[in-house]
């Protein structure tokens, strides 16, 4: 609403960003969604830093296999402390306990959590990448770091307990949500690319190769998605590094669901480029290029936008359900999906429910982009009226 | 104005919505009346409150309005503002009053057939039979105009021509017979030619049905052609009300003058138009005293935005609500 | 009339044509797989133990018409499915799909259907209730819960509902027939018995799909409660269920017929997942088997090309509905009031 006149200079000459911005930040569910998706974003892009254990196999604990989550405590039966530590359990079984697996808590001994301890190593930027081919392998070193955000001093701390082999999970799930959003970041990345290619071509020229288009991606888009999708990744050998997997994977990703983007890429061009400003671009003599990207390209920007992150959970939600059936990611690589493998089995499910805090960060990652889609998807609709 | 069969009496209508924001006045303390056979100009800005009014007689507005207690619809006796059952809803709606939009087509639900709205409508308030209500309506069409009225019966609205959808809107409203129409911005969305057509259909049926007009627009060269009186609304207020030769000849509010003055001249086509200086203000930002002050050209610090003027005889029926005007010049 | 009938054949004509074109994806898919047919069955019996030589290779290649270039293949393969409705052989199984497919398509099938039904049989009243109620509370209830529809993936529920079963009930549930009857013949049992576990894949299919179409129900109807014509029809007397069903509902069932062919596309895409967890032995767990087990992509190709099949007749027929439904599609008018 207009209020004064010189709020009314602001809202009439402020930039498409600046209207979008203002009305995303004014919808609380889009600001709290948003501060949690950024906050796992930073957490899963420090994950080396944050996870004391390296989650990989070559970082198992291999005494606290199966391990319970391990929550350090400020104070215990000997008093306060204001260092946080935890106690070792150890687990045992016999026929006392009817072979049933008991944990036995050692209250004595104190180990201290300790921070910025030094500890596996972890890497940033740096790729091997093994083409096909002698020429084409390249190595770039990247940056090494090895400090962590917390650690123990003798034995193991697992906030989130440990699996099978004694990895920690909670290192685990914070590599994990990265790989998740990496994927899910190339997936829409390429099949952005894909639609904007494919949809605006049809969009832009209209008429008969608008018609060919069209019906190539109806015909791509009336193929389920994941029967597709289980196809196609059964070409990849299992020879493949696990690097040249990833890229496979996010690259189906993108090449299965382009079609939906392909579709509003389209429709957006097609109702802009009738518009009389175009029409008046072109009678100023501006040519195809100049009209494209100062014209038509910004006004649907943000529509594009929103339409990215729209398409983000479905991406995630695919992966993961591959994964889950391990058609997608495989070990070392983990992703979400690749966790909840191992979430299936029913003693898991008795015995070892920690298994399953994954599912939680990764309900959380898609209920906040979708509330992120929505809340954008409003505050960049002109005709809302507010 | 005011004489004792009038067909529709409003008293002291106060009408608030509650949104978010804040509790926002749309209509404050206005009365009006009308009588049977005659056409009620409301003439004003969006903002003005001119809809809400109508609206509120036949309980049409939303959730969260809020109606004063003081404030009074009668109609037949009756006040129609404190109707809650279905029954006497449906007396105020499509019964005795009936209401006709300024977009026919959006007014016509998009997948039904005219002809089917109109008998839903009919056997709603009259007790009569599905052939009969038929008959009716098809008489209803060729009373307004519409050829063909048995083809264009079976029809759906976006298959009629925006005058004939228009028609055909009328003709719906009045079969039911209201003794009130309330037409709110019948003529916006026509184009000229179509306008005189509409206006002199409605102003044969008018005398043939002798039913009340509440006539809603913001142009007054309608008003001038079709109206008996006219009222004058900014911001939820009446600013002044009247025959409306006389306030066109005399307008005595400010505001009135202003509308007139942004007319365009016939006589002197080249004079540069003259619209009323500044903008409605925000229904949040509801100015002090009397709301027209800050684009008022007489504006008396002081006076004007400390006191609330209220609508005083300047002559016989004409009244006006300004602090600068003195009464019965 | 004629307006119709020309619309509904422009329409058939567009579906064959997509068939046409998923057709030929979908095979050469199938042909992209490195090595032949011939060469991945004899390299199978090599494994065997029998001693397989090139000639083998070759002879067999000729038996299976291997050798003919692709679009003769491609024809013949198309021929086949249309007009004898067969699929040929698996490659690795060597047993014919039609075999393995026919009654485990159609079981897939009417499960999917059901959990389709289902889901708008419930969003329908619920996102009415939702778009048209008084109290904002129960709509963000209701709007709550269908986003914690979609973000919650089909597996996961069903996974819980294992979890659950196996805890509390200590039968896991699994499978679309308990033991006695898995190969039984058909029977007042068995069909009770059926019914008793069927739910829990209908269930765990359309939740996802209740979710969405609750959300576009209530969407929709929240837009056109807007329109005016809405009001207008208040402002006739009209009230009540018959305002809210004559009006916006029947407007916004549009849309919704529109968006059934894709909802089926999505629950098919949840097939294969859910059945594995599940274990039940119709086309979706067959998928799985194809692909992840053996590489099987005669059988996989097989059903995709079912699948879409399915999903491309039932565009048709609901884009036929919607102009039956609404004369401004029917009479050539595109596009809204």
């Amino acid at each position: 609403m207009e209020i004064s006149s010189k709020k009314k200079e602001a809202y009439f000459t402020a930039t498409q960003m600046q209207l979008v911005s203002t009305r995303f930040f004014s919808n609380r569910s889009a600001r709290i969604a948003g501060s949690v998706l950024l906050f796992m974003i930073i957490v899963s892009v420090f994950s080396g830093f944050l996870s004391p254990y390296d989650p990989t196999i070559a970082g198992r604990d291999k005494e606290y296999e199966n391990g319970s989550p391990q929550m350090p405590m400020f104070w215990d039966e000997n008093g306060f402390s204001l260092r946080p530590f935890i106690h070792t359990k150890t687990k045992y079984r016999g026929a006392d306990t009817n072979f049933r697996w008991v944990y036995k808590i050692d209250t004595e001994k104190r180990r201290y959590v300790q921070f910025f301890v030094k500890g596996w190593k972890y890497k940033y930027f740096a790729y091997s990448i093994n083409l096909p081919g002698k020429n084409l392998d390249f190595r770039i070193p990247g940056f090494t770091f090895d400090r962590h955000l917390f650690g123990v001093d003798t034995g193991g701390i697992h906030l989130f307990g440990t699996d099978k082999a004694g990895k920690d999970l909670f290192g685990r799930t914070l590599s994990a949500i990265y790989i998740s959003l990496a994927v899910g970041t190339l997936g829409v990345f390429i099949s952005f690319v894909l639609s904007l290619i494919i949809g605006g071509i049809g969009g832009y020229y209209g008429g008969w190769i608008d018609g060919v288009c069209q019906m190539f991606t109806d015909a791509v888009r009336t193929i389920p998605p994941v029967p597709l999708f289980m196809c196609l990744s059964a070409f990849a050998p299992d020879t493949w590094s696990s690097e040249l997997r990833f890229f496979f994977i996010a690259s189906l990703l993108g090449f299965i669901s382009w079609p939906t983007l392909a579709r509003r890429v389209r429709t957006h061009l097609l109702t802009e480029r009738s518009q009389e400003y175009i029409l008046a671009a072109q009678l100023c003599g501006a040519s195809s290029t100049h009209i494209i990207i100062r014209h038509l390209l910004p006004s649907f920007t943000s529509y594009i936008i929103v339409d990215l992150v729209i398409s983000f959970p479905y991406m995630l939600l695919s992966e993961t359900a591959l994964s889950f059936i391990g058609l997608g990611l495989r070990e070392p690589v983990n992703s979400l999906g690749v966790l909840l493998q191992n979430a299936t089995k029913a003693d898991v499910l008795l015995n070892y429910q920690w298994y399953f805090l994954p599912v939680l960060f990764l309900i959380i990652l898609i209920l906040s982009f979708v509330f992120v889609g929505d809340g954008l998807r409003d505050a960049a609709d002109p005709h809302k009226n507010k | 104005m005011m004489s004792m069969n009038a067909l529709l009496d409003i008293k002291n209508l106060s009408v608030q919505f509650d949104t978010d924001e804040g509790r926002i006045i749309a209509v404050n303390n206005i009365s009006l009346s009308l009588n049977a056979g005659e056409v009620l100009g409301i003439v004003g800005e969006s903002g003005s409150g001119k809809s809400v009014t109508a609206k509120s007689i036949m309980q049409l507005n939303p959730y969260n309005t809020h109606y004063d207690e003081m404030g009074e619809i009668i109609i037949d006796n009756e006040n129609v503002l404190r109707f809650t059952s279905k029954e006497d809803l449906k007396k105020i709606r499509g019964g005795k009053v009936s209401m006709i939009f300024q977009e026919p087509m959006a007014s016509f639900a998009p997948a039904i057939k005219i002809g089917k709205q109109m008998v839903e409508q009919l056997l709603l308030h009259k007790s009569i039979n599905k052939e009969e209500a038929k008959s009716i309506s098809i008489d209803m069409l060729k009373r307004v105009g519409i050829a063909d009225a048995d083809k264009r019966f079976n029809q759906y609205a976006f298959e009629l021509s925006g005058g004939m959808r228009q028609r055909a809107m009328i003709a719906m409203a009045l079969s039911t017979m209201p003794k009130l129409l309330l037409a709110d911005e019948p003529t916006t969305a026509l184009d000229v030619t179509i306008q005189a057509q509409v206006i002199d259909l409605m102003k044969d049926i008018i005398a043939e049905y002798k039913m009340g007009v509440m006539f809603i627009t913001h142009d007054l060269g309608v008003i001038a052609q079709t109206a008996d009186n006219v009222a004058v609304m900014y911001l939820g207020n009446i600013v002044e009300i009247g025959p409306v030769k006389e306030i066109i000849k005399n307008p005595k509010h400010p505001y009135t003058q202003g509308l007139i003055d942004a007319l365009p001249d016939i006589d002197n086509l080249d004079t540069p138009l003259k619209p009323v200086p500044g903008s409605i203000p925000s229904p949040l930002e509801r100015p002090s005293g009397c709301v027209f002050h800050t684009r008022c050209k007489i504006y008396e610090e002081g006076l004007c935005n400390n006191e609330e003027p209220q609508l005083k005889s300047f002559s016989s029926n004409h009244k006006v609500a300004c602090l600068k005007v003195d009464s019965n010049e | 009339m004629i307006n119709f009938i020309q619309f509904t054949l422009t329409r058939a004509i567009l579906a064959i044509i997509t068939l046409l074109i998923v057709s030929l994806i979908v095979f050469s898919l199938m042909e992209l797989v490195p090595g032949t047919c011939a060469e991945r069955y004899l390299a199978f019996k090599n494994t065997q133990g029998s001693n397989i030589n090139v000639e083998d290779i070759k002879a067999e290649e000729r038996r299976l018409g291997l050798d003919r270039p692709f679009p003769v293949r491609f024809g013949t393969w198309l021929k086949n499915i249309i007009v004898d409705r067969d699929f040929g052989d698996s490659c690795i199984l060597r047993v014919s799909i039609n075999e393995l497919l026919k009654d485990r398509f159609y079981m897939s099938l009417a499960i999917c259907i059901t959990a389709l039904l289902f889901s708008y049989l419930i969003a329908i009243p619920v996102g009415i209730i939702s778009a048209t109620t008084k109290y904002a509370s129960l709509d963000n209830v209701l709007k709550f819960i269908s986003y914690l529809g979609i973000a919650l993936p089909n597996f996961l529920i069903a996974l819980c509902i294992m979890l659950f079963m196996t805890i509390y009930y200590g039968d896991t549930m699994t499978g679309l027939f308990s033991e006695e009857f898995q190969r039984a013949p058909w029977s007042a049992a068995r069909v009770r018995d059926f019914l008793s576990r069927v739910w829990l894949p209908i269930f765990v299919l359309g939740w996802n799909a209740t979710a969405f179409a609750l959300q576009t129900v209530r969407a929709l109807i929240l837009d056109e409660n807007d329109k005016l014509y809405v009001m207008a029809a208040r402002a006739r007397g009209i009230s009540g269920m018959k305002l809210l069903w004559r009006y916006p509902a029947k407007h916004s069932l549009g849309p919704v017929i529109n968006s059934l062919g894709f909802d089926l596309n999505r629950i098919f895409s949840a097939l294969p997942v859910v059945a594995l967890i599940l274990i039940l032995t119709e086309a979706g767990a067959l998928l799985i088997e194809a692909l992840a087990r053996s590489n099987d992509q005669q059988l996989a190709g097989a059903i995709i090309f079912l699948l879409t099949a399915t999903i491309i007749f039932v565009n048709f027929v609901t884009d036929v509905l919607l102009a039956i439904m609404d004369p401004r599609i029917r009479k050539g008018v595109m596009g809204g009031n």
